[in-house]
């Protein structure tokens, strides 16, 4: 049997001025999977993530837990439970590590013990963090920005997470890292939709793929198949 | 040597006004890097308020600070949701221009309202003290202690609350705050209500050491707060605080060297040339680029 649908996605449009960043799509996330959105460059992957997070504005509709999301503004979806960790990792590079972190669990000011667990969480995980909660985290590296920009998605407890190319310019060996890190916190219970450009690595931690192309949904499948489909092997993963 | 002291009295006086202002400035532009023009004549309201809830109202001390810090809140508030909210995907230029007809707005609002220069009466009995030479007014100690209090209250928000992290954030990166389920607009609007708080408390202690006000009172100091915010490193809390106290002890000691009308020459030269040397002012350093 499947899961339910987290994450409902219909008709899905994202325009800027009169360029169509995302025509048309339409897709499900489902409870406790990760599903990848690949595709090249320009092929309204982060768009469609912006759009979920609340800071683009959409066409068509878009429902988390049965709740339409249209017109929500970005503060409130947080709230919701959905988090988006953007592209380029938007840490507050004049803020501490614990206040990136502290900052991330705005929306759970009545949960101080909750909060607490999860700085502990976090620090377990990432222990480089730990090690760094004092200092101003401009002076991170590229891995531990995104180290920390995965934390303070988790400080945000959200049952869903966007994350946009966490390997971005990270060295082989951090990118393992951070996907062995993805596939932890899924097993722990959250959703994530991962948008990629590593397509290889991510169709094998995903339990579904989407490929995007030009805005639109080319195809989809299980992260299986697709890791097997010729289209998607001539086109992504170079063989 | 009671002289010496006299005059660091005045410089601590003057530059606790300058730096009070300068704070509002540098806050907003901090956290939408936007000069906000209109500030020094928060500043002018927060003096006419003072002089409407005496001179008409006949209220106590309290009561006056608090009409004055009160309805320059709400006037901050309004000129940021009205005026700059609307303009805040604009360019630059036309949001500076904008602040600047505001303030030309509020300034002659002001005068339709009061054509002629007011006296505020004395709200506090004026006590002076003497030590051996050294004078010491009742409204001096006010405006001193009263600055400081807000200050040290503003250094500690912006360091160590939730709000103050928030602020700080929104000055590093606006676009990104939201996904953190910070409610941007809520914190903008609490931002420019402190400032203009500040502005308008500074223009009641101001109204109570000079009492004639006119509703271009604040056209000049707000320029020199102006001015000061830039000198500490415009967008630095700590910076604004300290111009603030750099141009109070330039313009005091000029006007002991020189003749008063050198005064602001003096002072505004010296600035000038610290710039030319500090041009991102004394606290602040060169914004750099987000990738």
């Amino acid at each position: 049997m499947m899961a339910p649908a987290l994450l409902s996605i219909k008709d899905l449009s994202v325009s800027y001025g009169n360029i169509k960043a995302v025509r048309g799509i339409s897709f499900d996330v489902r409870q406790g999977q990760i599903v990848t959105l690949i595709g090249g460059n320009g092929a309204g992957k982060s768009s469609l993530l912006r759009a979920i997070s609340g800071m683009a504005p959409f066409d068509g509709e878009i429902q988390y837990k049965g709740i339409r999301l249209n017109g929500t503004p970005a503060h409130k979806i947080v709230s919701l439970g959905i988090t988006h960790v953007p592209e380029g990792r938007g840490i507050f590079g004049s803020l501490t590590v614990k206040e990136n972190l502290m900052l991330a669990a705005w929306c759970r000011k009545k949960d101080p013990e909750g909060i607490k667990e999860d700085y502990n969480y976090v620090i377990n995980i990432f222990p480089r963090l730990g090690q760094r909660m004092a200092q101003l985290s401009a002076t991170l590296s590229g891995g531990e920005q995104q180290m920390l920009a995965i934390g303070r998605a988790l400080m945000s407890k959200g049952d869903l997470i966007l994350l946009d190319e966490p390997s971005m310019g990270l060295s082989p060996v951090l990118s393992d890292e951070i996907f062995r890190i993805i596939a932890e916190i899924n097993r722990a219970g959250v959703t994530i939709l991962l948008v990629e450009q590593n397509a290889f690595m991510a169709l094998q931690l995903a339990h579904y793929g989407c490929v995007m192309e030009n805005g639109e949904l080319a195809f989809e499948g299980a992260a299986a198949v697709l890791l097997d489909d010729p289209r998607v092997r001539r086109a992504y993963l170079g063989v | 040597m009671a002289y010496i002291s006299q005059q660091f009295l005045n410089m601590l006086q003057l530059g606790s006004l300058y730096a009070v202002i300068a704070l509002g400035y540098t806050m907003v532009y901090g956290v939408l890097s936007l000069i906000n023009f209109a500030h020094g004549d928060l500043f002018m309201v927060g003096a006419f308020l003072c002089f409407v809830a005496t001179a008409k109202l006949h209220l106590p001390f309290v009561p006056v600070i608090v009409v004055a810090a009160f309805g320059t809140v709400l006037l901050g508030v309004a000129v940021e949701r009205l005026a700059y909210r609307p303009l805040r995907e604009a360019p630059k230029v036309s949001a500076i221009i904008t602040a600047l007809g505001v303030g030309v707005f509020i300034e002659n609002f002001t005068l339709a309202l009061s054509p002629y220069p007011r006296h505020v009466p004395e709200i506090l009995p004026n006590i002076s003290w003497n030590f051996s030479g050294l004078t010491v007014s009742s409204i001096q100690v006010l405006i001193i202690v009263v600055s400081v209090l807000l200050m040290a209250s503003l250094d500690f928000i912006v360091r160590k609350t939730r709000f103050g992290m928030a602020m700080r954030a929104l000055a590093c990166d606006m676009k990104t705050l939201p996904l953190m389920g910070v409610p941007v607009n809520t914190i903008i609007a609490l931002t420019f209500a402190i400032g203009a708080g500040f502005g308008g408390v500074a223009g009641t202690m101001y109204a109570m050491a000079f009492p004639v006000i006119d509703p271009y009172m604040g056209i000049m100091i707000g320029w020199k707060a102006f001015i000061a915010a830039v000198v500490g490193g415009i967008g630095n809390i700590r910076g604004a605080m300290l111009g603030g106290y750099i141009l109070g002890a330039v313009e005091t000691l000029a006007a002991v060297a020189l003749p008063s009308t050198y005064r602001d020459f003096i002072a505004f030269t010296l600035l000038l040339i610290l710039l030319i040397f500090r041009p991102n002012g004394i606290l602040g350093v060169p914004k750099t680029l987000k990738v």
